[in-house]
């Protein structure tokens, strides 16, 4: 059903509608026509004029193997996140919808890591993952040298990852008791009394019907994890050790920010929204055709 | 087949008792209509006999096996739900095949028992369509052939009609009684309407906030209704009830504005005086012209004409009753008309417990 407003006045709904599209576009529309523009310019990093140099930026980051490298971070980053986020939330939300009382309790308690900043998380974590205090101490003095994640790349992935999955649960594990809430009874019923078991149910009925819920989050999961890995990762890794952690969009920051290669950095945010774009797009040719809409 | 059978069982939610001891017996193949009113407890009954509602006391048995603790998939029961229940991302045929391919029958076993199904549910055009390409007559098809094609000991059916329209209701009546008649399996129908329980039911089970308030064939329970609320339930429109008490010597009642009414059994001299409730259906009271003696007097409120037959709404006393009638008169609202009964349709019911007093023998 679509909504039809009738606003007598022609300018209101115009005027209502103008701080979001001032925020999308001082905010998104504006930085990314210019890093598509510094994109195609040499530009130097205390001001003064851009030089044009075509696609000579896009063809030195594509000779990069180091960018090849962010890039297969980022994959296995964005692979793993995904995964264990949307795995882990999808089963505790199967949990939870079988509890029938304290469930409120349950929903708000499981719904707080939302609410914390990546960086708080972030830092949490990184105390939890220290070597040399805690659990992981307890670990080292056993096996020594089992955990560094601040020596180890695979350790630093494997923390980060954890940090990232650990946020994003909350939001995956809402939307996928939501949607299992809103199955009714009688589908489960029927096939319980058709014979299935509840793994046959869960496989055959549940997730089918759960699916459009499922695509929308692997969706935002996967463009998450691509961009928004960044706040864990400046307070964890900073890209280290050696860039093992270094994914795209923290490499951007770094050969922008840091080492102030502005134009660099440019053609890398548009390789990214390009990217990100185009997993989008694969994700709704290919996964989208196998899920039923209910009517 | 299986006989179904229930000992004093019971079931709470929480603190909250909603069934009362029940006891049933349905025999094999038969055809049972559960009748009641809403929250009655009816459809929690046919929960539980399925597996769907733990049982909190007593016993349900299916065939020779106590079920209570048995999965549902254990029991043999195929049920058809009020709202269907179709798996709304299958196609018909995948709803109806969803069973034999949960068991791993063969492709072609398979296929045959579906096409089978779907010609003795007339909806062999209909098995590639989803459920929501579907009509509600032709959905409630495929939901009986997905309980059909199990072949299962027992079917369950939680009110599968009340969604359907008036004349799509009375044309899948007939066909579910059809289709018991050539399958003979074992049957409980749980419904709120009282026609589909008197046209359907090999035996009726009218229940009332969590108990049974009586058992039989649709026939008895109309002819002599247990209790005030089966006589009120029972029958359409409802039997008249009018308050009244009863004689010295027992052998009649007195009411307001109806004289006395003598019994043809009498209900014994020692219930002289009690109060009871008289009742008498609709379609047993006949307008008699007047002067020629009759029940009782009634003042014509204003009348319904069906067409085939009219219904007079009649005030007497402080009480309504309706005069179920097939004459023409000329009656006009304000007429006081003489009414009368055969003694035999009279009955007459404890006014306080609601229950029939048996004395009097309306049978």
């Amino acid at each position: 059903m679509i909504k039809r407003v009738l606003f007598r006045n022609r300018l209101l709904p115009y005027l209502l509608i103008l701080p979001e599209v001032l925020i999308v576009f001082v905010f998104f529309y504006w930085p990314s026509a210019k890093a598509l523009f510094w994109s195609f310019t040499l530009e130097p990093p205390f001001g003064g004029f851009a030089q044009w140099v075509g696609l000579d930026n896009f063809r030195e980051l594509f000779s990069s193997p180091e960018y090849y490298e962010s890039a297969g971070i980022t994959l296995i980053f964005a692979f793993w996140t995904t995964f264990i986020s949307m795995g882990l939330a999808l089963l505790l939300a199967i949990f939870v919808d079988r509890v029938i009382r304290g469930l409120v309790v349950y929903r708000t308690v499981l719904m707080w890591p939302y609410a914390v900043a990546a960086p708080a998380a972030a830092v949490a974590f990184q105390f939890i993952f220290q070597p040399g205090v805690g659990f992981f101490a307890f670990l080292n003095d056993i096996w020594p040298g089992i955990w560094d994640p601040n020596i180890v790349g695979a350790d630093a992935m494997l923390m980060v990852i954890i940090a990232a999955s650990w946020k994003s649960i909350t939001y995956n594990f809402i939307f996928f008791l939501a949607g299992l809430q809103a199955i009714p009874r009688t589908f489960v019923e029927a096939a319980a009394l058709d014979g299935a078991g509840p793994i046959r149910r869960f496989v055959t009925i549940v997730f089918p019907l759960l699916s459009p819920t499922f695509f929308f989050l692997l969706v935002i999961n996967v463009t998450d994890s691509f961009t928004e890995g960044f706040g864990i990762i400046n307070v964890m890794t900073q890209g280290g050790p050696g860039g093992a952690t270094n994914i795209l969009v923290y490499k951007i920051y770094q050969d922008g920010f840091i080492g102030l290669d502005l134009s660099g950095s440019s053609a890398q945010s548009v390789v990214l929204m390009a990217l990100v774009v185009l997993l989008t797009f694969v994700q709704f040719k290919w996964i989208e055709r196998r899920i039923h809409y209910a009517e | 087949m299986a006989n179904v059978s229930m000992r004093q069982v019971r079931k709470s939610f929480g603190a909250t008792e909603v069934i009362h001891g029940i006891d049933i017996d349905i025999g094999d193949g038969e055809f049972a209509v559960i009748v009641g009113p809403s929250g009655c407890g009816k459809s929690t009954l046919l929960r539980m006999i399925a597996g769907l509602e733990a049982v909190t006391a007593g016993e349900v048995a299916i065939g020779d096996r106590v079920v209570n603790d048995l999965e549902p998939k254990e029991r043999d029961v195929a049920m058809v739900f009020q709202n269907y229940g179709l798996y709304p991302h299958m196609t018909a045929f995948q709803n109806i095949s969803y069973a034999l391919r949960i068991a791993r029958r063969p492709k072609a076993e398979i296929r045959e028992r579906v096409e089978r199904v779907a010609r003795i549910l007339g909806i062999e055009e209909l098995l590639a369509r989803k459920p929501s390409q579907l009509s509600g007559g032709q959905r409630q098809r495929v939901a009986m052939g997905r309980a059909i094609i199990r072949e299962p000991d027992v079917f369950l059916f939680d009110e599968p009609l009340s969604n359907l329209d008036a004349k799509l209701r009375s044309q899948m009546r007939v066909e579910i009684k059809r289709l018991h008649d050539e399958l003979k399996a074992t049957s409980i129908f749980v419904t709120h309407d009282q026609v589909e329980a008197m046209t359907m039911a090999d035996r009726l089970v009218v229940m009332n906030q969590g108990v049974i308030e009586q058992t039989g064939t649709p026939r008895q329970v109309y002819r002599r209704p247990g209790s005030t609320y089966v006589a009120g339930f029972i029958g359409a429109p409802a039997m008249n009830l009018l308050p009244a008490t009863l004689s010295d010597d027992g052998a009649a009642v007195e009411g307001r504005g109806m004289g006395r009414i003598a019994l043809p059994n009498g209900a014994g001299p020692d219930r002289s005086g009690h109060r009871v409730m008289l009742g008498v259906r609709p379609e047993h009271l006949a307008v008699v012209a007047d002067g020629s003696g009759g029940l009782l007097a009634a003042r014509l409120l204003y009348a319904e004409d069906l067409g085939a037959s009219r219904l007079l709404h009649c005030a007497v006393g402080d009480d309504e009753l309706i005069v179920h009638t097939q004459d023409e008169t000329g009656d006009r609202p304000g007429d006081t008309l003489r009414l009368a009964a055969d003694p035999a349709n009279l009955h007459l019911f404890d006014a306080e417990s609601g229950r029939r007093l048996e004395a009097v023998d309306g049978g």
